[in-house]
């Protein structure tokens, strides 16, 4: 064979082989292109038919000049063993490539694609993809990659799928324009920002809920304080005007009775005592109406310091002293040797004890009343034990309600004692109640009551006024 | 010595009538105004050693009675008590610095001693 008639059966095997050998490699390039892409960004596009250009032409350089034959067969093995490998490579690829003829028929799957779609080598890919007879009408990119176009999108499969997909124009083997398309599945990626975007919008809608609970909140608060202060002004109003003639009739009677308007005879007294003490009683009666609203309002928070729990019991102590000695009543105190220091309102604390041992004396005709005070770590117990006639059981249950009485002895008392006593208790956080007969002496009754011990909250020392300049209405 | 002169300053006649009553059967010279208005024409003429007044007048605010005096340099020389149907307004004591409040219904022999320490102390 003339020497150029090797060289032309040599260049005819190299096409043969290039074209045999080089399929796969360029498959792997082009493949390798798409998966860089997606690992690292279009930097790699650049890369790959770069690199796969410098291997090519490395390989020759040993054998210019050298066998020919044992040139072709190196090559021949290089390359076998190059397209194994890529082969391979694009065996174990996680993400599917597939190419597509300009006839829509899908030429080529690497097992990945296979593995997600099945084998569809053959068969039209709306076909075999999409399960559709008719090609994707509107997200075809085939058309626009066949005209040079690189294309990059999502696409959802009918079955939930998502895939991201990287399709370019590729030149088969038999040179037929085609297109490489690499798919990887972002399914869960998407599920999982699709989930965090609805967490997005859940936080954003909860926040914006919130906002508007708040602002209403805080409308309600100030309509409330602004309703606080009405009922307030009206009270204060009301207490005026129902209080201002009794008053004034209360004054005068006390002025006749002391003889400022002359001589009284002992009938006259009588009548007159008999008068004023209806009036004490209606007075008690308006104070205790009107501290119900007063309670509820909130007004108690204004007057909440630091007190000194024993000085309230003395106080409260020394107001029924007289009556309980008047009925021979034994009154026992039994406080704590150092007196335990609260949050609460002393004036109303006060009030609280008083009722309690005023009852005590109104439903005890002999035997002892004991008042105790217990202080506990996070409260204080106060018990009120008289050896009196008791509540009846069936009446028990509502001793603290409004204008309640008890059946078994007259009283006369407003029925609110005990309701308000409830009251104040409970704006200190505290509890009441009542027990008959009292579990420690076997009959009577035994009232207790708890404040929980807290930290001053708001302290209202109000300027202190001489006592001897002041005197307060103790109806 | 003079008679004191004591200004009583209240819209409720039967209250008035009585501590009128009251202090009269004890030596002092009482005058009974009924408004705040009358109360301040008196008191610029009269010029009295001691002023009761009630804090609701129906004209206006009692408490201007002893800003009234503050104003016109008067103070010291005219003791006031204050009275009310109503518990103490400490911030108005606490501004007003009047000589006592006093809250109604009131025995009249405390109200008597009161008064009577009140000008014992005004000393004029």
């Amino acid at each position: 064979m003339a020497r150029h008639e090797v060289f032309h059966t040599l260049g005819l095997r190299r096409k043969l082989l290039a074209s045999r050998l080089l399929q796969p490699f360029m498959l792997f390039g082009i493949g390798a292109l798409f998966v860089y892409a997606f690992a690292l960004d279009d930097a790699a596009l650049l890369g790959v038919p770069a690199m796969t250009c410098l291997l090519v032409g490395s390989m020759r350089g040993p054998f210019t000049g050298g066998n020919e034959a044992e040139w072709v067969r190196h090559l021949e093995k290089l390359l076998r063993s190059e397209r194994d490998r890529l082969m391979g490579i694009l065996d174990s690829l996680e993400e599917g490539v597939v190419i597509i003829g300009q006839d829509r028929v899908i030429r080529f799957m690497n097992p990945s694609m296979t593995k997600d779609f099945g084998d569809g080598v053959g068969i039209r890919c709306h076909k075999h993809l999409r399960g559709l007879e008719e090609p994707c009408t509107g997200v075809c990119k085939l058309p626009d990659v066949l005209r040079g176009a690189t294309e990059r999108w999502e696409s959802r499969l009918p079955d939930g799928r998502i895939y991201e997909i990287i399709s370019s124009p590729f030149a088969d083997a038999d040179q037929t324009p085609c297109m490489l398309a690499a798919f990887r599945n972002v399914t869960r990626e998407k599920q999982i920002e699709i989930e965090l975007m609805e967490l997005n919008q859940l936080k954003s809608d909860l926040l914006s809920e919130r906002t508007k609970e708040l602002e209403q909140i805080s409308k309600d608060v100030a309509k409330l304080k602004e309703e606080k202060r009405r009922i307030i002004r009206f009270l204060s109003v009301i207490t005026h005007d129902l209080r201002a003639p009794l008053s004034a009739t209360q004054s005068c009677l006390w002025a006749i009775m002391g003889g400022y308007a002359g001589a009284v005879t002992d009938e006259q007294k009588d009548l007159l005592e008999r008068s004023t003490r209806r009036i004490d009683g209606l007075f008690a009666l308006i104070a205790d109406l009107l501290d119900i609203p007063r309670i509820e309002a909130g007004q108690l928070v204004n007057e909440m310091e630091e007190i000194s729990f024993n000085e309230v019991v003395e106080r409260s102590v020394d107001s029924i002293e007289g009556l309980a000695k008047k009925k021979n009543l034994t009154l026992d105190v039994d406080l704590p040797a150092v007196s335990p220091k609260i949050c609460g309102s002393g004036r109303r604390l006060q009030q609280v004890v008083t009722n309690l041992l005023g009852n005590a004396l109104n439903y005890t005709e002999e035997g002892t009343i004991l008042v105790r005070a217990t202080d506990a770590e996070d409260e204080l117990r106060v018990e009120v034990l008289d050896s009196g006639v008791g509540i009846p059981p069936l009446e028990l249950p509502r001793l603290f309600q409004d204008f309640f009485r008890g059946s078994n002895v007259k009283s006369d008392g407003t029925g609110l004692g005990l309701s308000l006593s409830r009251r104040i208790v409970e704006a200190h956080g505290g509890k009441i109640w009542a027990e008959s007969p009292c579990p420690e002496i076997g009959r009577g009754s035994k009232f207790t009551f708890t404040l929980p011990k807290r930290a001053v909250s708001s302290p209202t020392a109000e300027p202190g006024i001489a006592s001897d300049k002041v005197r307060r209405n103790q109806a | 010595m003079s008679v004191k002169k004591i200004l009583i300053v209240d819209d409720d006649h039967l209250l008035t009538r009585t501590i009128d009553m009251g202090l009269r059967n004890r030596g002092y010279e009482v005058k009974v105004l009924y408004s705040a208005a009358a109360a301040v024409k008196q008191l610029i003429q009269e010029r009295p050693d001691l002023i009761v007044l009630d804090i609701r007048l129906p004209d206006c605010d009692g408490w201007f009675i002893p800003e009234l005096l503050r104003e016109l340099e008067m103070a010291q020389g005219v003791a006031v008590i204050v009275m009310s149907v109503l518990d103490p307004d400490r911030e108005m004591i606490k501004l007003n610095k009047p000589y006592a409040f006093i809250q109604k219904p009131f025995d009249m022999g405390e109200f008597i001693h009161l008064v009577e320490k009140s000008l014992a102390t005004s000393g004029k």
